[in-house]
């Protein structure tokens, strides 16, 4: 019908096009609803953490829940406060914040140039080497643990943050193989193109390769800190002083034994760790969906 | 499609760049991993005494050692909240002036990875001068990792058996040696009760007497029975829950018996268990009737639905609740409902476990004098004291027991002397034995096949203790065997 209606627009009765309206209103707001109770699903856990992280801390446990906070109880907003002077949250985000910005710099720019040399560059043994890293995918970070424990323990490094950072910088095999993946879909002729024109390697890969791969170096950047923001294992093995402790690692230190958790600081702090990535996600959200559609077109 | 060709010239560029880049990482960087130690500001104004009036200040240190350390020690502790408050707030002052040229570095580890880090410090023998808080320490003790501290303890002069709770000091004293110093004591296994869900089912409270041969097993029951209502269903009441921890050898306990040779309490390691005796089988039988046949106890798919937000006891719903001395201080935050403590009741007996935990030196310590000044700091009363009312946990010298029991005093609506009778008749050694999980070796081996096990009778109403547990003993025996046989040769002689 809508073809139809395309071939003969002067004979489309005004009826006709009333009638579209109103489906196409009922549709969208058909898919509004579906949207909107699909995001109050997935909000619930948070709305959840919301309403526990504002109780006292004997009464998170009560049974029945208390849902609504001020109808059934007081909410404690200086819950925030005793949790977040508890992890000590100006050291232990300012922490974080290093450790996740570096290493989130040292993973987009080393994935950035090896994914470059892969798609672009002949060299013997290139497929061999790619298909090497690729493997590396497959060894659990359990396997390495000991390993890299002892390597940096013999550097020096344990109780620096060099373990957490310096990885990064020399590449990530899943960043460099998503990255490559987009190098390849642009065509060579623009790098001929800019050749011809007097650039360099270097200049092509920021000029023109960079600025056309944007989307995806943002979805490694936000997954990169996101990442390195919730790293729990490592900075738990290799920082030990209080000074070099990370914001996954204080969370955990409101878990108690025999059940002497105290859920309502617990997810206070949870709420509050949720922040940085939030704001950062939010920020670049647009390039990051961008992102991931079109590397699971193409990707 | 032509394809760029790597150049010797490309590749010396690009190897520039990507070293240029490592330099400025290692120059960005630079500043962080020698992030300075905490500003002495944050230290004098922990997080705990945000609250005033419940951090009382530590009294001055009584220990003065007269050739005082110095140097830096590691002090490892695990995350539980109450307690990390505690050290920072009354420990650390404490030590800072008591002895002030040693430079602590408390290491807090998160409890489930706590066992782990010291094992792995312990191998890698990273700075560990001291730690406490569990774990198997007579397995420490066979792996020689404890630093004697008989020699100490003499030098001192210090009179550990009239200083500490009656018997403390000697859980951990192996072969006429101390390796530990007593740290916590949960004064044994104790009830919690739901004081407004006695007052609806106008009952008295339960004894605080261990002996009290009115309050028995079935009358827990009885007692039970009048407050459970609307059983397995959403808002259901129960009267009681048994979650005594280690129920291998907490309910033989209260039938008269035990599940293994008493041996294994003393050598560590036994070739064979006494799993199949009557007492390991009427208290499972028991335990599985108060869910099934009694129905006044949650079952476990119930039970882990109401852990799902926490503590069970602390739903509301639960009458009264069996489990480790932990419930002093677990239950200490609880407002919407009025609660009491009370010994556990007779089945045969009412003995019970006690757990201890000890602060143990490091044997690779490299700082010993030191570290063994910053123990004695510790364990002064006046700290100890501080710490106890702090945190809610238990003191294990006798002179801050009553101080603690008045703080106790406060939210369980008891009477400090009934308290004082619970708390030391509890830990008397004819009522309590201290934890297999710290006596025995690869406890967790033979603990983690038992839960395993056992559940067929908890979650099946048709299966019987006798059943189970005769199907389940040569299983128990030959994991026995095994330990036994890895270690009769190993263990230290001295």
């Amino acid at each position: 019908m809508a073809a139809e209606a395309l071939q003969h627009p002067k004979t489309r009765p005004i009826e006709l096009l009333q009638r579209r309206s109103i489906r196409h209103r009922l549709w969208v707001g058909s898919v509004t609803l579906l949207v909107a109770s699909g995001s109050l699903f997935l909000l619930w856990p948070v709305y959840f953490m919301l309403i526990t992280s504002l109780k006292t801390s004997g009464g998170a446990f009560i049974l029945p829940i208390k849902w609504l906070p001020y109808i059934q109880y007081e909410p404690q907003w200086a819950n925030y406060k005793e949790a977040l002077e508890f992890m000590k949250w100006t050291v232990v985000y300012g922490n974080t914040l290093k450790v996740a910005s570096l290493a989130m710099i040292g993973d987009v720019l080393s994935a950035t140039f090896v994914a470059y040399g892969f798609a672009r560059f002949r060299a013997p043994f290139r497929n061999t080497l790619f298909t090497m890293m690729l493997a590396t995918l497959m060894i659990p970070f359990a396997v390495r643990l000991v390993p890299e424990y002892l390597s940096f323990a013999r550097l020096g490094m344990i109780d620096t943050f060099w373990p957490l950072i310096l990885p990064p910088w020399l590449g990530s095999a899943f960043n460099i193989f998503l990255l490559r993946q987009f190098f390849t879909t642009i065509p060579l002729a623009m790098d001929e193109a800019a050749t011809i024109d007097g650039a360099g390697p270097l200049r092509i890969l920021f000029q023109i390769l960079v600025p056309q791969i944007r989307p995806a170096l943002i979805v490694v950047a936000i997954g990169s800190f996101t990442f390195h923001w919730n790293d729990f294992l490592r900075p738990l093995l290799y920082l030990n002083l209080p000074a070099n402790r990370t914001a996954a690692v204080a969370l955990s230190f409101f878990s108690a034994v025999y059940g002497g958790t105290p859920f309502n600081l617990l997810m206070a702090a949870a709420l509050v760790m949720l922040i940085p990535v939030l704001v950062l996600f939010f920020t670049l959200q647009r390039y990051y969906i961008q992102g991931v559609v079109i590397s699971g077109v193409k990707g | 499609m032509k394809e760029r060709v790597l150049t010797r010239r490309r590749l010396v560029a690009v190897l520039g760049l990507a070293s240029a880049g490592a330099v400025l990482a290692a120059c960005g960087a630079a500043a962080t991993p020698t992030a300075p130690p905490a500003k002495p500001a944050e230290a004098k104004k922990p997080a705990a005494e945000t609250k005033p009036g419940t951090a009382p200040a530590a009294a001055g240190a009584n220990y003065a050692p007269a050739k005082p350390a110095g140097g830096s020690i590691v002090w490892l502790v695990r995350s539980t909240p109450q307690e990390n408050k505690g050290q920072e707030a009354i420990f650390e002052p404490a030590i800072k002036q008591a002895l002030p040229n040693i430079q602590v570095n408390r290491v807090i580890v998160p409890g489930a990875q706590y066992v782990a880090k010291i094992n792995s410090m312990a191998a890698a023998k990273d700075n560990l001068d001291i730690w406490g808080f569990g774990g198997n320490y007579y397995d420490y003790w066979a792996r020689s990792m404890p630093q004697d501290l008989t020699g100490y303890i003499s030098a001192d002069n210090w009179d550990v058996g009239n200083y500490f709770q009656q018997g403390l000091m000697d859980i951990y004293k192996v072969r006429g040696k101390y390796y530990g110093v007593s740290q916590l004591t949960t004064f044994g296994s104790v009830m919690a009760y739901n004081r407004e869900m006695f007052d609806k089912a106008g009952l008295k409270p339960p004894p605080v007497k261990w002996d009290d041969p009115e309050w028995t097993w079935d009358r827990m029951i009885e007692y039970a029975t009048k407050m459970t209502k609307n059983a397995g269903k959403p808002d259901a009441e129960y009267g009681v829950a048994v979650n005594l921890w280690n129920r291998e050898t907490s309910l033989p306990y209260l039938w008269g018996g035990d599940c293994t040779p008493q041996e294994h309490y003393t050598n560590t390691i036994t070739p064979k268990m006494d799993f199949n005796n009557p007492a390991v089988i009427d208290s499972h039988q028991a335990r599985q009737d108060l869910i099934f046949k009694n129905k006044v106890s949650p079952d476990p798919a119930t039970t882990k639905a109401m852990e799902a937000v926490g503590s069970v006891f602390k739903t509301g719903k639960i009458g009264m609740m069996l489990d480790g001395g932990w419930l002093f201080w677990e239950a200490s935050d609880i407002k919407d409902f009025k609660i009491g403590y009370a010994a556990l009741p007779k089945a045969k007996t009412n003995k019970h476990i006690n757990f201890n935990d000890f602060w143990i030196m490091g044997r690779w310590s490299t700082n010993k004098d030191a570290a063994w000044q910053i123990m004695r700091v510790l364990s002064d009363v006046p700290q100890t004291t501080a710490y106890a009312i702090h945190s809610g946990t238990p003191p294990t010298p006798r002179a801050s027991l009553r101080p603690w029991l008045e703080s106790v005093s406060k939210y369980s609506n008891m009477s400090v002397d009934d308290l004082v009778t619970l708390t030391t008749g509890a830990i008397d050694p004819k009522n309590a034995q201290e934890s297999s999980d710290h006596h025995w070796l690869q406890f967790a081996k033979i603990n983690d096949a038992y839960d395993q096990e056992i559940d067929a009778l908890w979650t099946n109403p048709t299966a019987t203790a006798k059943d189970v547990i005769t199907k389940m003993a040569p299983t128990r025996d030959s994991t026995a065997k095994g330990i036994y046989d890895q270690f009769e040769d190993s263990l230290p002689k001295g």
